[in-house]
C-alpha cells in the first residue's frame, strides 16, 4: 500500500499534475462561492477544458473542482447566508449568526480545517476501501453486473427529493435517451433518424451542460443581482484553542457520516450535512442554541459534505457506479477520456488510481493554503453583478460543447436539453435521476443482454446467483421503502425544506 | 391549462407529454428486431421502457384526471396560492414581461448562433451572440461590444490557441471578408 502511495505521490508531484491540481480547486472554490453555479455545472462547463490532458490529470482537476466546490459553497453561506450550493445550506445556519455576531472569520477557519481533516481522512479511507471493494467487483459477472446497475438506478428514488413517480418518469427518460446510437449487443443502429451524429449515441457533454448550466441561466432571470458579503480579516480566521476544542468532536463525527453517507449511491453529499447537523444538536448539552451562532453547526456539517465529496469516489472508482449526478459527470468524463470504468480500471490502471489518491491529499493541503489567506479575494467574487457572469457562463459552455465533439449538432442538443431542464425544473422534474440513467443506461443493457444470452433467457438465473439476488433483493428493498416514505410523508412536499424544518424543530 | 371548461393541472400535462412521447417511442421502436428473452434484439430494451413509461405516465395522468374532476365538483373558484416571489409550485405566474423577454431573446439568439457559427466562423457568432447577451443583461451597447470582443477573443486563445481545440472558421478567416 505505502509502495503504491509513494508511487502515485511520484506521479502526482509532476509539475503539469500539480498545475491542474491547483487550478481544480481553485477553480471549484469559485465556482462553489457562486450561487447557482454548483459542482455540477461547474464540472460540465470545465470539462472541455480537461481535453488534451492525460485521463489521470484530467480526473485529478475534476476531482479538485468537486471539493472545492464544497468549501467554496461554506464562504458564501457564512458570509452571506446565500448557500453557493446545496451542500452548504446548512451551514448557513450557525455559519451566517457567527457572522453577525462578528465571528464569520472563526466560522469560515473552522470550516477550513474541519474540511482539511474531513477531506484527508476521507482518502485514507478510500485507498482503504477501494482496492479490497475492487478484489469483490472482479468476480462479477454479467448477473452481478446487471444486479449493481439496475441497484444503482433505483437510488434514483432516492435522488428525487420530491416525487417519486416524476423521478422514475426522469430515469426512465434518461434510460430512452442512453439508447440512442448503436446497440451495444447487436451494435444495430437505432433512432439515428438518418442523423450521422447521433449514429454513436447523444454526446454527453452537451445534454449535461444544457440540462445544467443553460436551465440555470434562464431560471436566474427571475433574480438577477449582486450582493455585499460581510467583510472578515485574515487575522480573525484562526479560530481559538477553545473553538477548537469544541470542535473536535464535531469534526471527527461529521467526517464519519460524511464518508459513510457519501459512498452509498443517491444519499450522497447533501443527506450528511443534513444528518450531522441533526446529530450534533442531538449531542449538544444546549440545543436551543443552534440556528443563533454554535461552531459544531458549522464544523460537523463542514466536515460532513468534505468526508462525503471523498468517499463518493469509493462506488465510482470501484465499480464505475456514480453515487449522485457529480460523479456520474466523473464516470463520462472517464470515458470520454478513453478510460473504462468498472472494477478493471483500478486492476488494469493502478498508477491512475494511486495518482489520483496522491492528489487527493495534495489537494486538500492546497485548499486549505489557498482558502484561509484568499477568503476576503473569494468573497469579493460576490460583488460581480450576475449579469456580466452568465454571458460568460453561456459562452464557455457553447465553446466547450462544441471542442468536445467538433459539431454544431451538439450545440442544437445543447440547446435542446437546455430548453427541456427549465421546462423540468420550473415543473419540479428532477434532473439528477435521468443524468444517473443516461450513464448507467448502455452498462445495464449490456450486461442485461449478455446475461440473458448465458442464462438463455432465464430471468431464475439472476435469483441462483447470490451475489446478484442480494443486489436485486436490495434494489427491491429501496423501491418500496421510498415508495413507503413518500406515502408517509405525501407524494409532494418532502424536500429538503421541510427536512431542514425538521432538524430545526427537532428535540 | 383552462380551455372552455376543460381544466387540467400541469401535473396532468406534463404526464399526458411523457405518456404520448412512450408511445411515439414504442411506434419508433416497432420499426427494429424485438428479438426474444433468449436472444434480446436492438428493441428489446426501448419497447420494454416505453411499455412501463406509458404505463406509469398513462397512470398518474388518470389519477390527475380524477383529482382534478373531484376538486371541480367541491371547489367554485379558483385558487392560487403564491409565496412571496409569486411563485406557485416553483412557477413565475406573475409573467413579468421583462423575465419572459430575457428568456425569449436569450433563446432565440443560442439557437441563431448554433445556425450562423458554421457559415460565419465563430469570431463573428460569438462576438454577435455575446453583445446580444449583455444587452439582455441591461449593459450600454459600447460597454457589451468591448466585453463581448474581448471575451470572445480569451475564449478563442484558450481553446484554439493553448488547449489546440479548432473552433468553426478561424477567427483571423472570419475577419479577413470586413
Amino acid at each position: 500500500l505505502i509502495g503504491e502511495l509513494v508511487g502515485g505521490f511520484g506521479t502526482a508531484f509532476s509539475a503539469e499534475n500539480l498545475l491542474f491540481v491547483f487550478l481544480g480547486v481553485l477553480l471549484g472554490t469559485v465556482i462553489g462561492v457562486i450561487p447557482g453555479l454548483g459542482p455540477t455545472a461547474g464540472i460540465a462547463i470545465l470539462l472541455p477544458l480537461t481535453f488534451g490532458l492525460p485521463a489521470e490529470t484530467a480526473i485529478i482537476m475534476l476531482a479538485g473542482v468537486f471539493y472545492g466546490s464544497q468549501y467554496g459553497g461554506s464562504t458564501t453561506s457564512i458570509l452571506l447566508n446565500v448557500p453557493g450550493e446545496a451542500t452548504s445550506v446548512v451551514t448557513a445556519l450557525d455559519g451566517h449568526e457567527m457572522a453577525l455576531q462578528g465571528r464569520g472569520g472563526v466560522a469560515l477557519g473552522i470550516s477550513a480545517i474541519g474540511s482539511f481533516i474531513a477531506g484527508t481522512l476521507a482518502v485514507v479511507g478510500l485507498m482503504v476501501v477501494t482496492p479490497l471493494l475492487v478484489e469483490v467487483a472482479l468476480r462479477f459477472g454479467p448477473h452481478e453486473f446487471f444486479g449493481l446497475m439496475f441497484l444503482g438506478l433505483t437510488m434514483v428514488a432516492y435522488l428525487a427529493g420530491g416525487s417519486l413517480t416524476k423521478a422514475v418518469l426522469m430515469g426512465i427518460l434518461g434510460l430512452m435517451i442512453s439508447t440512442i446510437g448503436s446497440d451495444p449487443v447487436t451494435g444495430t443502429t437505432r433512432f439515428a433518424f438518418g442523423q450521422l451524429a447521433l449514429i454513436d449515441g447523444v454526446d454527453f457533454l452537451p445534454v449535461v451542460t444544457g440540462l445544467f448550466a443553460f436551465s440555470e441561466v434562464l431560471v436566474s432571470f427571475t433574480g438577477m443581482g449582486s450582493a455585499n458579503p460581510i467583510k472578515t480579516r485574515f487575522r480573525d480566521l484562526w479560530p481559538k484553542v477553545s473553538d477548537l476544542r469544541e470542535s473536535l468532536g464535531s469534526i471527527f463525527r461529521g467526517t464519519g457520516i460524511g464518508f459513510v453517507l457519501g459512498a452509498l449511491p443517491g444519499a450522497g453529499v447533501l443527506v450528511s450535512t443534513f444528518l450531522s447537523y441533526g446529530l450534533e444538536k442531538r449531542l449538544s448539552k444546549n440545543p436551543e442554541k443552534f440556528g443563533k451562532g454554535v461552531i459544531q453547526g458549522v464544523a460537523g456539517p463542514e466536515s460532513a459534505n468534505n468526508a462525503a465529496a471523498g468517499s463518493a469516489l469509493v462506488p465510482l472508482l470501484a465499480l464505475g457506479i456514480p453515487s449522485s449526478v457529480v460523479t456520474a459527470l466523473m464516470l463520462g468524463a472517464l470515458i470520454l477520456h478513453g478510460m473504462r470504468p468498472g472494477p478493471g480500471l483500478i486492476a488494469h490502471n493502478p498508477e491512475f488510481f494511486w495518482a489520483l489518491v496522491a492528489s487527493l491529499y495534495i489537494g486538500n493541503v492546497m485548499l486549505l493554503v489557498l482558502n484561509l489567506p484568499l477568503v476576503g479575494v473569494f468573497a469579493s467574487i460576490l460583488r460581480v453583478p450576475y449579469r456580466y457572469l452568465w454571458p460568460f457562463i453561456l459562452m464557455f459552455s457553447l465553446v466547450g460543447v462544441y471542442a468536445a465533439g467538433q459539431s454544431v449538432f451538439n450545440l442544437g442538443i445543447f440547446v435542446f436539453f437546455g430548453l427541456l431542464g427549465w421546462v423540468m425544473r420550473i415543473n419540479d422534474y428532477p434532473m439528477a435521476p435521468l443524468v444517473l440513467a443516461m450513464v448507467l443506461g448502455p452498462f445495464l443493457e449490456r450486461s442485461l443482454g449478455q446475461a440473458l444470452i448465458i442464462s438463455d433467457g432465464n430471468f431464475l438465473d439472476f435469483l441462483r446467483r447470490p451475489i446478484a439476488a442480494v443486489l436485486l433483493v436490495m434494489a427491491v428493498a429501496v423501491i418500496v421503502s421510498s415508495s413507503f416514505l413518500t406515502r408517509t410523508k405525501g407524494e409532494k412536499g418532502e424536500g429538503l425544506a421541510e427536512l431542514l424544518e425538521e432538524v430545526h424543530q427537532d428535540d | 391549462v383552462n380551455r372552455g371548461g376543460l381544466s387540467l393541472s400541469r401535473e396532468a400535462v406534463g404526464n399526458a407529454v411523457l405518456f404520448l412521447l412512450a408511445l411515439v417511442w414504442i411506434a419508433a421502436s416497432a420499426q427494429l428486431r424485438y428479438g426474444s428473452l433468449f436472444a434480446p434484439g436492438p428493441a428489446f430494451l426501448p419497447v420494454n421502457l416505453g411499455v412501463v413509461m406509458a404505463a406509469i405516465s398513462g397512470a398518474a395522468l388518470v389519477r390527475e384526471l380524477l383529482k382534478a374532476e373531484a376538486d371541480e365538483s367541491e371547489v367554485h373558484e379558483p385558487v392560487l396560492v403564491q409565496d412571496e416571489a409569486g411563485l406557485v409550485d416553483g412557477v413565475n405566474v406573475q409573467t413579468d414581461p421583462d423575465v419572459v423577454r430575457k428568456i425569449v431573446v436569450t433563446t432565440v439568439a443560442t439557437i441563431a448562433f448554433v445556425g450562423i457559427v458554421g457559415p460565419l466562423g465563430y469570431g463573428i457568432a460569438m462576438t454577435g451572440l455575446m453583445v446580444t447577451y449583455f444587452l439582455v443583461g441591461g449593459i450600454g451597447i459600447l460597454r457589451s461590444s468591448m466585453w463581448a470582443i474581448g471575451g470572445t477573443l480569451v475564449s478563442w486563445l484558450i481553446f484554439e490557441g493553448l488547449l489546440g481545440l479548432p473552433l468553426p472558421g478561424r477567427l483571423l478567416d472570419t475577419l479577413i471578408p470586413i
